[in-house]
């Protein structure tokens, strides 16, 4: 899917999966407040009135259309 | 031989463990791309709502394109990167691409190419009062 595997290594000890989990989390959570702030404001952007953006919204199994070719 | 069939990643996935995280949205119409992408966990997800960050407003996911299982499926394609492109227009020519990690795969980026990299920033998954 992305094109590096995000990946950390520290000399002399075995991380497990929780650790693992925990540390890129923070690192997320350091960018992200380095970036928006201590105390982010929602955003809204003009176009979602005409155009809508939502994406990504998953349909439930028994409405999913397998594709049909025309 | 064997016909394999690519599997494309969608920029605009739910904040969910599976999914990466993409970006930042630092203001609208802007994102801080992060490459390579973190994995999205599930304590990553708490870290921000206690940090009273929203998730689905100011960061970006990519995920596996679902195709027929996602809203946002038109036919064959993505139906709402062509409605956002088609909103934007075609952008510019000579501005070099973001860093993005995901292009390799991108979904919007095989349909539009660098228009839908132009126009990426402007979606934001859950805009404020939705």
């Amino acid at each position: 899917m992305a094109d590096h595997k995000f990946e950390f290594t520290l000399s002399g000890v075995n991380l497990s999966d929780e650790q693992k989990n925990k540390i890129s989390s923070e690192i997320a959570s350091v960018v992200t407040r380095a970036v928006v702030g201590d105390s982010p404001a929602a955003l809204r952007t003009a176009m979602w009135s005409l155009v809508n953006i939502h994406g990504g919204k998953m349909v439930p199994d028994a409405e999913g259309r397998p594709q049909t070719k025309t | 031989m064997s016909t394999q069939k690519t599997a494309f990643t969608c920029p605009s996935a739910p904040p969910e463990p599976g999914s990466v995280l993409l970006g930042v949205v630092a203001a609208p119409g802007q994102i801080v791309y992060i490459t390579p992408n973190p994995p999205v966990s599930s304590e990553m997800l708490d870290t921000f709502q206690k940090n009273g960050i929203v998730a689905e407003n100011r960061l970006r996911f990519a995920g596996p394109c679902m195709e027929h299982r996602c809203m946002q499926w038109a036919g064959s394609r993505c139906g709402l990167i062509d409605r956002v492109v088609e909103h934007f227009g075609p952008g510019g020519d000579g501005d070099p691409l973001p860093k993005c990690g995901i292009r390799n795969t991108c979904r919007w980026f095989a349909q539009q190419g660098r228009a839908a990299c132009d126009s990426c920033p402007e979606v934001i998954r859950k805009p404020a009062g939705t």
